[in-house]
């Protein structure tokens, strides 16, 4: 799959596709396990309520941006990702469905062949961004 | 501050399952032989707050106190990473964070602080891995609340 995508690839392409369907607090559990961000914000519900004002536990901005990683690598593969990262621009609720749409933005000339820009935009099933990245993956040689 | 990140195959296995990737080499190299190149998630380095000895987002049990979790009024505004070197099985990765640029600039709500900290991983001979930037942003005067 990653090496048909490299094959054909020009700037300007993009491929949509869903991160995570109606986001459960278990799976924003299951990231704080892992990762070892146990916020009160992310795991404790009456106080993320009662206490930071929200409408619910939130997840991770870097659960966001984990979950990104994960579809930007079915597409490209794990070969060598050069850089990664982006700004949070909204929180993350459960029953949340997220999707992230990846443009190629541009193929550059780098050390050792042809890099790609990968523009990463993730949204939330009423369309609002809640990240914005970009990542730089080395081109298989030809 | 700096500390020990042991690179364990096990970890980064939960880790990937946690990010809802259930590649199979996740499961492949758990019994990969020391000094063997691992596939890890692009994210996974963050997880080295498992072995922060100050961390403050990972609670010593038992407790109780609400709201726990680093700093309140601060919000993690951006997260970058430059790769420059696999991990290796076994790998004790030194972890070393230090403050990056400060800046100020006008929001919607007031006068946005913004604060940088750079992470870097590294070998046990010093060569870079991972450089990590992270970007935390607070409203100047006004408690926010994440």
């Amino acid at each position: 799959m990653s090496e048909f995508w490299y094959e054909g690839i020009a700037i300007g392409d993009t491929v949509t596709g869903c991160l995570v369907e109606d986001l459960s607090r278990l799976h924003i559990a299951q990231y704080a396990g892992a990762s070892g961000d146990f916020n009160s914000v992310h795991v404790d519900e009456r106080f993320a309520v009662e206490d930071a004002g929200r409408p619910s536990v939130i997840g991770h901005g870097m659960f966001t941006m984990g979950l990104t990683a994960t579809f930007l690598t079915s597409l490209v593969g794990r070969g060598p990702l050069l850089s990664f990262g982006g700004r949070f621009l909204a929180p993350v609720l459960p029953g949340d469905t997220l999707s992230c749409t990846v443009t190629v933005e541009d193929v550059i000339l780098g050390d050792r062949g042809r890099n790609v820009v990968i523009r990463l935009e993730t949204s939330n099933s009423e369309g609002t961004a809640v990240f914005d990245g970009t990542a730089i993956v080395e081109a298989p040689a030809h | 501050m700096t500390f020990e990140f042991p690179v364990e195959p096990g970890q980064v296995l939960l880790f990937a399952r946690s990010v809802g990737d259930y590649d199979s080499v996740y499961d492949s190299q758990l019994y990969a032989s020391p000094g063997a190149p691992l596939v890890a998630p692009p994210t996974f380095f963050w997880s080295c707050e498992h072995f922060n000895p100050e961390s403050d987002t990972r609670p010593l049990l038992p407790c109780k106190e609400a709201g726990q979790g680093g700093r309140s009024d601060m919000v993690h505004a951006e997260q970058h990473f430059e790769y420059f070197q696999p991990m290796r099985a076994g790998e004790r990765v030194v972890v070393e964070t230090f403050p990056g640029a400060n800046w100020t600039k006008p929001g919607r709500s007031g006068m946005l602080e913004f604060r940088e900290t750079v992470t870097e991983f590294r070998n046990h001979v010093g060569q870079l891995k991972v450089r990590a930037r992270k970007v935390s942003v607070r409203i100047l005067g006004q408690a926010a609340d994440v």
